[in-house]
């Protein structure tokens, strides 16, 4: 920019000076022309107010505008009237009339003007100082020499000297190029993954692969006709697939979400070199309300346990002390954060411990909840005033083994943890809770909700106190709107007696009869 | 040792009248990821900063910030509550403009750090 205004200005400059000299150089030839415009053209036309006394060699001819009034014969008269001799007088206004004539060569439109009316000294103030004296355009003043300002050399403006572009837009289309084939792996993976568990799927649910848009439910028919199209994982980001299956005995649904690693993303891969994370595959099981009895149970690795106890809110109000795996006989590499001990011993039995002894690499966690609460916005929380009905859910996470080479071999130790999700499912809707632990988690729910209403008192209070006000106004309003002005009075003596009694105090009034 | 959970085949747990349909806020949706949202932020500030301030390596940088945003997008379309292609888009948008316009103004090439 700055170069831009240097240049333009420079440029401005360069015009000006220019023109400038034009002028001059066109001033010197016109007064050479005028000189002789003088004396030899007579045509030269000039106001006749001005030269009323003098005698013009010839008759002037009319102007050329057509705006210009036609000469009168009166004018004509005087002029012709005027002393013919007087040669002295005639050669001073000879200067003048080449003056003119030098005027009228600049611009035949003005001259036009200042024939046909005297212009206005007002308005043209300073107009005859400015004026060059007539002898001035003999000797022209010497012309300046252009200054020209000193232009930086242009340097690097070929192509060669752009390599720090070059480089930049080397690692733009590096990156480009990685978000291309991270996006294929990702989803190679994912279709590996439905290759290997479709089938099991299928044989538990009666809806796989619902997008949740569609008027109609996808049948059978649509997956045999376009069978990809109707079976699709949904992409909720390049690294992130969920596919729906509903409609299975003690389920509403069962959500799986495949957290793959951000490998469309050439920065979290450089990231991921030094603290790497695995992909994951999350299953969500939403239980139906009369299929799960009432506990929060946790187990899982240590560190997964913690971070699971720093999103779902109800591990910290149920279970707040966390246990080594060891006393259930789990790897010691997990914790187990549980409501109520026995539901432990029941969840984990001989098979489950089993699977989880085998594939402690690949557990991450198991989450039983009853009292599951979707994630709201902060604003809308503080104007939440009832404690939302909880889900009943399961969540299990699992990592996918790093270590196997295709895609469907990683799958393929995936598919007994999908089993053991499902048999957990049946697992917990054949478990009931004994008595006494039904009497604990009823009293924790309680004063779990004694909790939430105690915090939420004050807007409670607020929200009846507005919505009594509604309410009065609108009785307000009503009586305005009363057409007949009886019912209006009456009504408003009605509502004033209402209101001193709400004001007044609560002493009955006693009348005393005095003897 | 093998593991095995085996299912009898002959009862069939599915129960076609009990479907439900899909709705998005079950997915397990990874919340805690901002990383679009810091992009498009630090990506308008560097566009800005091209813009005014004709200042280059802003401009490059800002366009980065953008691709960046771009690949950890969450999908197009799917949840209207979650959609980034709009910023993403608009951020583009800026950050290409700006390495235009502080080219146009001074097509000199940068000059390397090292340089």
């Amino acid at each position: 920019m700055f170069i831009a205004t240097h240049s333009t200005t420079h440029f401005v400059l360069v015009v000006i000076l220019f023109c400038a000299g034009l002028h001059a150089a066109v001033g010197q030839s016109e007064d050479e022309s005028g000189e002789n415009a003088g004396t030899v053209n007579d045509f030269a036309e000039f106001d006749e107010d001005e030269f009323m006394n003098e005698p013009p060699k010839k008759q002037p001819s009319p102007a050329p505008s057509s705006n210009a009034p036609p000469r009168s014969d009166e004018d004509t008269f005087v002029a012709k009237e005027a002393p013919a001799g007087g040669s002295a007088q005639e050669e001073a206004s000879q200067d003048d009339f080449e003056d003119i004539s030098v005027e009228e060569a600049d611009d035949e439109d003005a001259s036009v003007e200042l024939d046909t009316d005297q212009y206005d000294p007002l308005e043209f103030e300073g107009f005859e100082e400015d004026r060059p004296p007539a002898g001035a355009g003999r000797n022209p003043p010497k012309q300046q020499e252009l200054k020209i300002a000193e232009v930086p050399i242009v340097l690097g403006r070929s192509w060669e000297h752009y390599f720090v572009e070059y480089l930049l837009i080397g690692c733009l289309l590096l990156y480009l190029v990685w978000y291309a084939t991270g996006k294929t792996t990702n989803s190679k993976l994912v279709q590996a993954w439905l290759d290997v568990h479709l089938d099991l799927l299928k044989a538990h649910f009666s809806l796989v692969g619902d997008e949740g848009t569609s008027k109609e439910l996808p049948t059978e028919t649509d997956e045999s006709e376009g069978g990809e199209k109707a079976l699709k994982f949904i992409k909720e980001a390049d690294h992130v697939y969920t596919l729906w299956c509903s409609g299975r005995q003690y389920v509403e649904g069962l959500v799986v979400t495949l957290k793959l690693k951000k490998r469309q993303d050439l920065i979290n891969s450089i990231w991921r070199m030094f603290r790497p994370c695995p992909d994951q595959m999350c299953i969500r099981v939403y239980m139906e309300k009369e299929e799960m009895d009432t506990f929060v149970l946790c187990l899982g690795k240590k560190a997964a346990t913690s971070r699971l106890s720093k999103e779902m809110a109800e591990l910290g109000l149920f279970c707040p002390d966390r246990k080594s795996g060891d006393r259930f006989g789990l790897p010691s590499s997990m914790n187990v954060l549980a409501e109520l001990g026995e539901s432990v011993a029941a969840i984990l039995d001989q098979k489950v411990l089993s699977v989880l002894d085998k594939y402690e690499n690949e557990v991450d966690y198991l989450f039983f909840s009853d009292q599951y609460l979707p994630k709201v916005d902060e604003t809308q929380k503080d104007k939440q005033l009832k404690r939302p009905e909880p889900a009943k859910i399961l969540q299990f996470c699992f990592n996918l083994p790093k270590d196997v080479g295709s895609p469907n071999d990683a799958m393929e130790r995936m598919h007994p943890l999908l089993l053991l999700s499902l048999y957990l499912v049946d697992k917990v809707h054949r478990y009931r809770l004994s008595r006494e632990a039904k009497l604990k988690a009823e009293k924790n729910r309680q004063s779990v909700q004694e909790e939430f209403l105690k915090s939420t008192h004050a807007q409670r209070q607020e929200a009846a106190q507005l919505r009594r006000e509604e309410k009065r106004r609108e009785e307000k309003k009503r009586i305005q709107e009363e057409e007949d002005p009886d019912r209006q009075r009456k009504l408003e003596e009605r509502d004033y007696r209402k209101e001193m009694k709400k004001r007044g105090p609560k002493v009955k009034a006693v009348k005393v009869k005095s003897m | 040792m093998p593991v095995s959970i085996a299912f009898p085949k002959a009862d069939d747990v599915r129960r076609p009248n009990k479907i439900k349909r899909y709705k998005p806020d079950m997915a397990i949706v990874p919340y805690d990821d901002f990383i679009t949202d810091i992009m498009n932020i630090l990506g308008m500030g560097l566009s800005m900063a091209g813009l005014m301030g004709r200042i280059k390596i802003c401009a490059w940088l800002a366009l980065f910030c953008s691709l960046i945003g771009f690949a950890n997008a969450r999908s197009m379309g799917r949840n209207a509550s979650f959609d980034d292609s709009k910023q993403v888009l608009s951020s583009f948008m800026l950050s290409i403009s700006a390495l235009v316009m502080s080219y146009l103004q001074n097509p000199f090439p940068l000059t390397a750090m090292w340089s």
